[in-house]
């Protein structure tokens, strides 16, 4: 089933196209990575497809649902997670004080706070009595990664999850991940680290200047790429970075 | 002092921004804002004074001098309430926060970074200031015309500045043994109850006395020790008379100077929050966890206690202190509508902060933003109504508390939606909530206290003719303001869902 579908999705600011007319499609039960350099239009798009900004052209559908966004986002949004790029949680907030809310909100029932329970003690949260504003970038990650998880929501779009992360942490959430997935969840991730994308994506598209210049499986790729290698090797050469790493590494010998 | 002027001359006070032009003129900004606080509480308090002293004048029977006896009474209020107003703040802005850290790495010594966050301090101690000068300047006039009030002035301005110096070697005193969180807690209360507990012994002491003589016998002693020189939170008055008193003020500020540049070289800057070790997770509904999260949101920013009690705990000394209630309201409606929307703003910031957490949940824009308006509302109306039920006690009931309780609760409601408004316009550049929320240009606060003291103050004058007509257009125009902001934040959330913001 498919689960994104987006179809000439553009947005701009003012003169500035951040997303050009990018077209999207990923399945249930599939790690779909999102890729591409900084300010490529990466987090825009994941705001466009959690309703956090309005596009303005295209069309756009979530879990069967078109055009969610405004009039039927609440439908919508009870059946997706978000992790944001910028930890950024309520500073008055302790941390229990925020999954309180977040329960409240989505109205889970008793297995979600079971869960949760169990995803703190995974993630080695014990700092549940801090302010929000007293924790530490990866401690924040940790928490609103807690606040998803434990709904286990059909869709997890997931901006730069590991940043922050320690390793213990990055991984049991990678393979976390990687169940959800063969559960039959939607992954649906942006990350720089490229490695994590080619071992656990099932699908990847890279976004360069607002336009998807690549999408597709590995193979499919190094197809479209015309070259073997690593997901490293492929990226720098779609997006056109290889040889200007080349010149640069070059002047700074000299 | 050349890395104070590096401080001033470079802006790094009050807001910090990545947008520099912005961050420039919210400096400004809330500079402005407290000035014009400043001069509102100036003009007022020497309005409220000169009416009551200006009858003193001249009275004096068997050595008591009445108009002094009243102005040190009122000093020795607005003296205590300026310095631990002065200690509550300053001790907020010597926690840890972001622009602190980023001063503890540079090389500066930490007696100027002290310095430096005390006159930022200050800058939001104006209104209290604005009030010492007020009473010296409406007893100089009463006692001697013009001349004698800026004589009076002055003595003010150096009395003050012995104030300052106490208050903030207190609070670095403080900050450096204690929590900031309990010292700033421990020091609202103090001044709480020092305020009650000052207006209770007083009247106590006056009021229980068996018949003239031995009111006027408590009345000369408490003359004698009002003007001693024990008495340092009186020298504005005693110093206008007696300019031995204006040179102990400079004494006492050069001493308390020195000790707080010495505490201040050894500062710490402790982290502003301890936790308790409790977790406890519990389930509730959406509308109520809303709620309990703005709640929770307004009573842990560093200034609430500040912003929900100082209007309401100035207008009931007030009431007491006057014969008709309206006056304990007068200065609390106007004072507290810009609190109002300071609330609201700091309920608003942290929604803006989590932008993309709050708006990936399942909330609807009027659960959103519902709870923002209406929460700093019904407490500030909560809170007016036991200023109400105190002067009704303690003075007696009059029907203005009707008309005065309906103008505060429009008058917060047009403040609140006005605070919610210019954040969704405004988003937080910082995680600074406090700061964040401090913002609001000067042009809003102009407004809401421009009219909330004007439907105020066209309710006091009701019998002329053009006090109703005050009356009604300051309403008219509150109204138009509800209007317009409901419309502007419906706005300004579409825009943000566009990228426009």
């Amino acid at each position: 089933m498919v689960t994104i579908k987006a179809k000439g999705l553009t947005k701009r600011f003012g003169d500035f196209v951040a997303v050009d007319h990018i077209d999207l499609e990923v399945k249930s039960g599939k790690i779909f990575a999102f890729l591409g350099p900084n300010g490529a239009g990466k987090t825009t798009t994941i705001k466009m497809l959690t309703g956090i900004l309005f596009h303005d052209e295209g069309e756009l559908e979530i879990l069967g649902v078109r055009n969610p966004y405004p009039d039927r986002e609440i439908e919508v949004k009870k059946r997706f997670g978000l992790i944001p790029e910028e930890p950024r949680i309520y500073p008055y907030f302790k941390g229990y004080e925020f999954l309180n809310f977040i329960m409240a909100v989505y109205e889970v029932d008793d297995r979600v706070e079971q869960r949760m329970k169990e995803l703190l003690e995974a993630f080695n949260i014990d700092y549940l009595d801090k302010y929000v504003s007293d924790m530490s970038h990866g401690m924040k990650q940790k928490l609103l990664l807690v606040s998803v998880l434990m709904r286990e929501p059909e869709i997890m779009f997931l901006d730069e999850p590991t940043v922050g992360l320690d390793a213990k942490s990055a991984k049991i959430l990678k393979l976390y991940l990687q169940r959800l997935a063969q559960e039959g969840k939607t992954v649906f991730m942006t990350t720089h680290i490229l490695e994590i994308a080619e071992r656990m994506a099932d699908e990847i598209a890279i976004i360069n200047k607002g336009k998807i210049i690549a999408q597709g499986t590995m193979e499919e790729l190094r197809e479209q790429a015309g070259t073997e290698g690593t997901l490293e090797d492929l990226f720098l050469k779609l997006t056109g970075q290889e040889e200007e790493i080349k010149r640069i590494v070059e002047e700074l010998k000299e | 002092m050349r890395e104070l002027k590096l401080f001033l001359k470079y802006g790094l006070f009050l807001q910090t921004s990545s947008r520099k032009k912005k961050a420039r003129a919210t400096r400004r900004t809330t500079l402005l804002v407290q000035i014009f606080i400043f001069v509102y509480f100036l003009g007022f308090t020497v309005f409220i004074m000169d009416m009551n002293f200006s009858r003193l004048a001249g009275s004096t029977v068997g050595g008591v001098d009445f108009l002094e006896l009243t102005a040190l009474y009122w000093m020795v209020f607005a003296g205590g309430f300026f310095v631990i107003g002065t200690i509550g703040t300053a001790v907020y802005v010597l926690s840890m926060n972001e622009e602190i850290e980023f001063l503890l790495s540079l090389p500066l010594r930490r007696w100027t970074i002290t310095v430096y966050q005390i006159f930022i301090s200050f800058i939001y101690d104006l209104p209290m200031f604005g009030m010492l000068v007020a009473v010296a300047v409406a007893y100089g006039y009463a006692k001697g015309g013009v001349p004698f009030a800026i004589w009076a002035a002055v003595s003010s301005v150096f009395h003050t500045l012995f104030l300052l110096a106490l208050g903030v070697y207190l609070a670095t005193f403080a900050a450096k043994r204690i929590s900031t969180s309990v010292a700033r807690r421990i020091f609202i209360l103090v001044q709480s109850l020092a305020v009650i507990g000052f207006v209770f012994t007083m009247n106590a002491y006056l009021e229980n006395a068996s018949g003239f003589e031995e009111v006027f016998k408590r009345l000369s002693n408490l003359y004698g020790l009002l003007r001693s020189p024990l008495n340092v939170l009186g020298y504005s008055i005693t110093g206008a008379d007696n300019p031995a008193y204006i040179l102990f003020s400079l004494a006492l500020a050069a001493l308390f100077g020195y000790l707080f540049i010495r505490e201040a070289k050894t500062l710490g800057f402790s982290v502003f929050r301890k936790s308790r070790g409790k977790v406890q997770f519990s389930r509730m509904g959406k509308g109520m966890a809303i709620i309990v999260k703005d709640l929770k949101t307004i009573f842990r920013a560093e200034n609430s206690l500040f912003l929900l009690l100082y209007p309401y705990i100035f207008g009931a000394f007030m009431g007491w202190s006057s014969k008709e209630p309206v006056y304990a309201l007068l200065v609390a409606i106007p004072i507290s509508s810009l609190y109002v929307m300071m609330e609201s703003s700091i309920a608003t910031t942290p929604d803006l902060i989590a932008w993309q957490v709050t708006r990936a949940a399942p909330l609807k824009f009027r659960e959103i933003v519902l709870g923002k308006v209406f929460t700093p509302v019904i407490i500030n109306f909560l809170l007016a109504v036991g200023v109400v039920l105190f002067s009704t006690i303690f003075k007696g009931f009059s029907w203005l508390a009707f008309p005065l309780l309906g103008i505060a609760l429009f008058e917060h409601i047009a403040a609140s939606l006005m605070g919610v408004e210019y954040i969704f316009a405004h988003p937080p550049r910082s995680e600074n909530v406090t700061r964040e929320s401090m913002k609001a240009s000067p042009w809003l606060t102009f407004s809401i206290m421009g009219l909330a003291g004007g439907a105020i103050f066209g309710l006091a004058v009701k019998e002329k003719w053009w006090g109703l007509l005050i009356l009604i257009g300051s309403l008219s125009l509150t109204a138009f303001f509800i209007f317009k902001s409901i419309k502007g934040v419906r706005k300004k959330y579409e825009e943000l869902m566009k990228g426009m913001a």
